[in-house]
C-alpha cells in the first residue's frame, strides 16, 4: 500500500524525466523495428510506417504507459485540489464564512467529545477499575436513595459476601482536622477510610506503606497517610516523614506513608487519610455504631459480574434485616444497590454532558446544512462554469468529484481551525471555576479525539458535497436528455417555487430553522429554570454574608461544657470586633449537608424511635436570625438567657416544621407553647418559643425541610460555622477572626472561608455553565439559520429582479412585492418551526430529568422561541427585498 | 493483489505477463528484445500485440516485479533494459505453478472430450 504510494509519488516528482525516458524507450523500440523491416528488404519509409503500425500508435501506447504509472488519478486529484483552492480564493467571503461556520461547529463537537471522553468515558485511574463497585441503600417506600451503611451492616457484608475480593468503607463526608504540630495550625481535609482502601483501589504509596488491620482497631496506633501535596508543603518532601508523629485535632497520629497526587479517593483534594471510618467528629462517640455514615467500596472477584454481586447482596440484605431488625438501616423496604464506582464518580454530570454533546451535534448538523446551502448557492451560480467544463469533455463523475474535493478542502481547513480552537479552549478550561465537573483536570486532546474529529470532518464533507453534487448530476442528465432542458428546468422550478414545491436550498434552510428551534427550546427551558432557581427565596439574605468553619479537636473539647464555653467566648469576642456588623455561630452552613434527627411532639402517640419523624437540627447562638436575616413569623427569637445550659430548654421551629406537625398551620392550634422531645441532645422537653420562615438549607434547588433551632448551649456541635455580615474584605475578616479565635484558643485554625453568594454560586455553577453554553449554542444556531435564510431569499430576489421590474411597471405596489418574498420566508420558517416544535415535544422526555420543576411542553418557552424565530426570519427576508425594491423598474428589466 | 487477481482472471494478459517475466528471467532485455524473444519462443504462433507490450512492462515495473535500468545496446545506443526482481521471481514461480495447473486442467478436459 505505502510502497505503491511512494512509487507513485516518485513517479509524480520525476514526471518530466519519466516522460523523456518513455520517449527514448519507445523511439529505440521503433528504430529497432524499422531496422528489422529494412533488413527484410522493405523500403525505409515504408519500414518506419510499418513499425509505427506494429507498435500500435505512439500516442496511444504512451497514454497506456502513463495509465499504468498510476499517475493520472493522483494528477486529477491534485488538479481538483488546486482548482478548488483557486476557486475558493476567488470568493473569500464564501470561503471565510464556510470555514468559520465549520470551525465553530466541528470545534464544538471536538471539545465536547474530549470532555465526554475524559470525564465520562475514560476509566478511573485505579487498577482494574471495572472491578470497583460501591454499595448503597435505597428505600423506595420512603423515597430515600443513596443512603449509607451502618458499621454493623458493613461488617455483615464484609464477613458474609463471596462476590468481592475485598470490602472497605469510608466515612461518607470529608472531615476537617486541625494539624497543630510541625508549623502553624492548619485545617486539613481528611478522609476516614478502612485500613484496606489502598488494597481495594490498587494504589501504592510513594513513601512508606499503607495501613495495616491493627490500625483500624481501637487498640492499635492511630496512623495517618499524607497526600503528596501536604508532604511537600508541610514537610519539604522529607523521605523520613514516616517516623514522625502528627498532632491532628490534638491527638497523636503516626505518619506511615505518602500517597501520589491525583488519587482522588474517596474524595478529590484530600490532605490526609486516617483509619476508623465510623469515628466522625460530627457527632458524639455514642452515635458512631448506629448511624448510617459508611459508604462501602468493594472490588469484585475477577469473573464475578455486577448482576451476581447484586443478587448476592439481595440475599445478604434479607439475612441482615432479619438478624438486626432494629438497625437504622434495616427499615422495611430497604434494598441494596451495587453500582460501578465510576457511575458514582461521574453520575451527576453524565446527563448534563450528554445533553450538551447532543446540542453540539445538532449545532454541527446546522453548520453542515448551512455550508451545504452555501455551496449549493455557489454551484447554481457556477452553472456556466460547469457547462463549460462539460462542453470541454468533463464527465458527470468528474464534475461531482470536483465538487466533493472542493467541499472536502473547505472542511479540511475548517477542521484544522476547529482542532486549534478546541485545544485552546481545553487549555483555559481548568481556569474556569468548575467544582462540579469531576476529572476536569484530565481533559485533553488525544488520538481518539482527533480520530473523532477526522471522522466528523469526513462525514461533514460528504454531507456538504452531497446536495450540490446531486443537483449538478441531475441537471447534467436532464440537459443531456432533452435539448430544451434549461428552458424546461427554469419553468418547472419557477412553477415549483410559486407553489408548494420547496427547492433544495429551501429544504436545507427549513431543517436549519427546525434544528435551531429545538436548541432554542432547550436553552429557553434551562434559562427559565435557572432564573427560577436564582429568584428562589432562600429564607435568608446572602448579601455580604461571609461564612467560615472552626473545627474543634474532639480530645481537648471532649465535653459539651467545654464546647459550650468555647462557643460563648468566641461569640462574645466576635461581636466585639469592629467592622463586623453582625455575627453568629451555627452547627451547619446552609448549602452544606445538615443534620437530621428524631423529634417527638409531647402529647402525641408514642412510636418507636426509628419511626419518629426527622427534622434538621440547627444549633445557633442568639444573634443567628438577625445575622442571617431570617424573619420571625410568630413568637420570639432566642435571647442571651436562653443560651445557658441551666436555663429551661427552648426551641424555635421553622414553618415547614409547623406545617408538618400542625397541618392546619398557620390556622388552628398554635405550635408556640407546645413541647418537643429531642433525642439527639437527650432533651426530654423543650418549649417552642417561636416560628421562623423556612430556610433552604440544601441550596436553592432543594425544597426547605422541616427544621428546628436549639441554643448552642443545649446542642454544642463538634465543629461550628461562623456567619458574619460585613463590608470588609475577606482577607481582613480572616485576620480579625483568627485573632479573636486565638484569644480563645491559639491551637485552632479556621477553614472553608466563603462568601455566601459564592457558596450558592457553587451549587448553581453547573446549571449556570450548562445554561450559558446551551444559550450560546442556540444563539449560534439561530444566527446560522437566519444567515441561511437570508442567502436563500437574497438569491430568490436576485433571480426574480427582472420579474419585479415587470410587476412594478405593471402597477404592483412595493408592499405587494415585499409580501411576496417575506411571505415566502415566513412560510419556510413556519414549516421549520412546526417541525422543530414537533421534534422538541418528541425529545421532551430526554430533558425532563435535568430541567426539574418545569414541564418540557412549556408554553412560556414556546411563545418567545416562535415569535423570536419569526421576527429574525422577517428581518432576514426584509433586507434583500428592500434592496431589490430600490432598483428602478427599467434597470431591473434590462438585467434579463 | 490487484495484479495477481487480474493476471488470474484475464487470461491473455496473464499470459503476456508470464511470458515477459519468463523472458527477462533469462537475462536483462530491452522492450524490443523481449518482443522478439517471445516471438521466437512461441514460433510466432502467438503474435505479440506490440501496443500492449510497453504498457505491460511499465505495469510490471510499477508492481515491482521487474526493474529498469539504462544501458548501452549492442549497436551502441542507450536502451532501457528490464530485469527480474526477487519479488518478480516469486511471482513468476507462483504464476507458473498456477498456470501449469490451469493448463493441466484444460488439457485433461480436452483429453476427456
Amino acid at each position: 500500500m505505502l510502497e505503491g504510494f511512494l512509487r507513485r509519488a516518485q513517479v509524480l516528482f520525476r514526471r518530466k524525466r519519466a516522460e523523456r525516458e518513455l520517449d527514448a524507450e519507445l523511439q529505440f523500440h521503433l528504430d529497432r523495428l524499422t531496422e528489422k523491416h529494412i533488413g527484410e528488404g522493405i523500403a525505409p519509409a515504408e519500414a518506419a510506417r510499418l513499425a509505427r503500425v506494429r507498435l500500435g500508435g505512439v500516442a496511444r501506447v504512451k497514454e497506456d504507459c502513463r495509465e499504468s504509472w498510476g499517475f493520472s488519478r493522483i494528477e486529477a486529484l491534485l488538479g481538483d485540489i488546486t482548482y478548488g483552492l483557486r476557486k475558493l480564493g476567488k470568493s473569500p467571503v464564501f470561503t471565510a464564512t464556510a470555514i468559520c461556520v465549520l470551525a465553530l461547529s466541528i470545534g464544538g463537537a471536538t471539545l465536547f467529545f474530549a470532555l465526554l471522553r475524559s470525564v465520562v468515558l475514560a476509566p478511573l485511574p485505579y487498577s482494574s477499575p471495572e472491578e470497583l463497585v460501591v454499595l448503597s441503600l435505597d428505600n423506595p417506600a420512603t423515597s430515600t436513595f443513596d443512603q449509607s451503611f451502618t458499621v454493623r451492616r458493613v461488617e455483615h457484608t464484609r464477613d458474609h459476601s463471596e462476590s468481592f475480593s475485598a470490602v472497605g468503607a469510608f466515612l461518607k463526608w470529608p472531615e476537617v482536622m486541625t494539624v497543630s504540630s510541625a508549623g502553624d495550625p492548619e485545617a486539613l481535609v481528611a478522609a476516614r477510610v478502612s485500613w484496606n482502601f489502598l488494597e481495594i483501589v490498587g494504589t501504592q504509596p510513594i513513601v512508606g506503606r499503607g495501613f495495616v488491620p491493627e490500625e483500624d482497631r481501637p487498640s492499635g496506633q492511630s496512623a495517618a497517610i499524607l497526600s503528596e501535596g501536604l508532604w511537600q508543603r508541610r514537610f519539604g518532601a522529607d523521605p523520613q516523614v514516616t517516623e514522625r508523629v502528627l498532632l491532628l485535632d490534638s491527638q497523636p497520629y503516626t505518619v506511615v506513608g505518602v500517597l501520589p497526587e491525583g488519587l482522588d479517593f474517596p474524595f478529590p483534594e484530600i490532605d490526609v487519610w486516617v483509619t476508623r471510618p465510623s469515628q466522625t467528629s460530627q457527632m458524639p462517640a455514642r452515635f458512631w455504631p448506629f448511624v448510617m455514615t459508611q459508604d462501602v467500596v468493594a472490588r469484585l472477584k475477577p469473573g464475578t459480574t455486577l448482576a451476581q454481586a447484586q443478587s448476592e447482596m439481595d440475599s445478604l440484605n434479607q439475612s441482615f434485616m432479619s438478624r438486626y431488625p432494629k438497625s437504622m438501616d434495616a427499615q422495611p423496604g430497604v434494598t441494596v444497590r451495587v453500582e460501578p464506582l465510576k457511575t458514582r464518580v461521574v453520575g451527576d454530570v453524565r446527563p448534563v454532558l450528554w445533553i450538551l454533546f447532543g446540542a453540539v451535534c445538532v449545532l454541527l448538523l446546522i453548520g453542515c446544512t448551512n455550508v451545504s446551502g452555501l455551496v449549493l448557492t455557489r454551484a447554481s451560480a457556477r452553472s456556466h462554469e460547469f457547462a463549460t467544463l462539460a462542453a470541454l469533455g468533463a464527465g458527470t463523475s468528474r464534475l461531482v468529484s470536483r465538487l466533493f474535493v472542493e467541499s472536502a478542502t473547505v472542511v479540511a481547513l475548517g477542521s484544522g481551525l476547529a482542532v486549534i480552537l478546541a485545544a485552546g479552549l481545553i487549555r483555559i478550561l481548568p481556569r474556569l471555576h468548575m467544582p462540579h465537573l469531576p476529572r476536569s483536570d484530565q481533559i485533553h486532546l488525544d488520538g481518539g479525539v482527533l480520530a473523532f474529529t477526522v471522522g466528523v470532518a469526513a462525514l461533514t464533507s460528504l454531507v456538504i458535497g452531497f446536495f450540490p453534487a446531486l443537483e449538478v448530476a441531475r441537471s447534467r442528465i436532464a440537459s443531456l436528455l432533452t435539448g430544451h432542458a434549461t428552458a424546461a428546468n427554469r419553468i418547472s422550478t419557477a412553477w415549483g417555487r410559486r407553489f408548494a414545491g420547496i427547492t433544495r436550498q429551501e429544504q436545507l434552510v427549513v431543517s436549519q430553522v427546525a434544528l435551531s428551534v429545538v436548541l432554542m427550546f432547550g436553552a429557553g427551558l434551562l434559562v427559565q429554570n435557572f432564573a427560577k432557581l436564582q429568584s428562589v427565596d432562600l429564607g435568608f439574605n446572602p448579601e455580604r454574608l461571609l461564612t467560615l468553619k472552626v473545627p474543634l479537636p474532639t480530645t481537648s473539647y471532649d465535653t459539651r461544657e467545654k464546647r459550650s464555653v468555647f462557643f460563648r467566648e468566641l461569640d462574645r469576642r466576635l461581636s466585639a470586633v469592629p467592622g463586623i456588623d453582625d455575627s453568629a455561630l451555627m452547627r451547619s452552613m446552609p448549602t452544606a449537608p445538615a443534620l437530621f434527627t428524631n423529634v417527638h411532639v409531647l402529647g402525641r402517640d408514642e412510636v418507636s424511635e426509628r419511626e419518629e419523624p426527622r427534622a434538621i437540627l440547627q444549633s445557633i447562638t442568639t444573634g443567628y436570625f438577625a445575622t442571617m436575616g431570617i424573619a420571625i413569623r410568630r413568637g420570639r427569637a432566642f435571647s442571651h438567657p436562653d443560651n445557658r445550659s441551666e436555663a429551661p430548654p427552648t426551641v424555635v421551629i421553622n414553618e415547614s416544621f409547623a406545617r408538618h406537625f400542625w397541618p392546619s398551620y398557620p390556622a388552628g392550634p398554635d405550635p408556640v407553647g407546645q413541647h418537643l422531645r429531642l433525642a439527639f441532645d437527650r432533651i426530654d422537653s423543650a418549649e417552642i418559643i417561636g416560628i421562623v420562615e423556612d430556610v433552604r438549607e440544601s441550596g436553592p434547588a432543594e425544597p426547605a425541610d422541616p427544621g428546628f433551632y436549639l441554643p448552642m448551649a443545649f446542642s454544642p456541635p463538634e465543629k461550628c460555622f461562623v456567619a458574619l455580615r460585613t463590608g470588609l474584605s475577606t482577607q481582613a475578616v480572616v485576620g480579625l477572626v483568627t485573632q479573636a479565635l486565638h484569644e480563645v484558643d491559639p491551637t485552632l485554625a479556621i477553614s472553608e472561608i466563603k462568601m455566601m453568594t459564592e457558596a450558592l454560586g457553587d451549587v448553581l455553577v453547573r446549571r449556570r455553565l450548562a445554561t450559558a453554553l446551551l444559550v450560546a449554542f442556540a444563539s449560534l444556531a439561530l444566527l446560522l439559520s437566519v444567515v441561511g435564510l437570508y442567502g436563500v431569499i437574497a438569491q430568490l430576489v436576485q433571480k426574480r429582479t427582472p420579474e419585479i421590474g415587470v410587476r412594478i411597471a405593471l402597477g404592483a405596489t412595493r408592499a405587494d412585492i415585499a409580501s411576496m418574498f417575506v411571505g415566502r420566508a415566513v412560510a419556510l420558517a413556519g414549516v421549520g418551526i412546526v417541525t422543530g416544535v414537533a421534534t422538541t415535544l418528541a425529545l421532551g422526555h430526554l430533558v425532563q430529568g435535568f430541567v426539574f420543576g418545569i414541564a418540557t411542553n412549556n408554553s412560556a418557552t414556546f411563545g418567545p422561541v416562535v415569535s423570536f424565530t419569526l421576527l429574525a426570519t422577517m428581518a432576514a427576508a426584509a433586507v434583500p427585498t428592500w434592496r431589490a425594491l430600490k432598483v428602478a423598474p427599467a434597470t431591473a428589466i434590462q438585467r434579463t | 493483489m490487484k495484479g495477481v487477481l487480474l493476471a488470474r482472471i484475464d487470461l491473455p494478459q496473464g499470459t503476456l505477463d508470464l511470458r515477459i517475466l519468463n523472458t527477462v528471467a533469462l537475462q536483462p532485455q530491452d522492450g524490443w528484445g523481449i518482443s522478439e524473444r517471445i516471438g521466437q519462443v512461441s514460433r510466432d504462433v502467438l503474435q505479440i500485440q506490440q501496443g500492449s507490450l510497453n504498457p505491460a512492462l511499465h505495469r510490471l515495473e510499477r508492481q515491482g516485479w521487474i526493474r529498469a535500468k539504462w544501458d548501452v545496446s549492442d549497436n551502441n545506443r542507450r536502451a532501457k533494459y528490464y530485469e527480474l526482481t526477487s519479488a518478480g521471481q516469486r511471482q513468476l514461480e507462483d504464476e507458473s505453478t498456477s498456470w501449469r495447473a490451469l493448463s493441466t486442467a484444460i488439457e485433461s478436459i480436452l483429453d476427456m472430450a
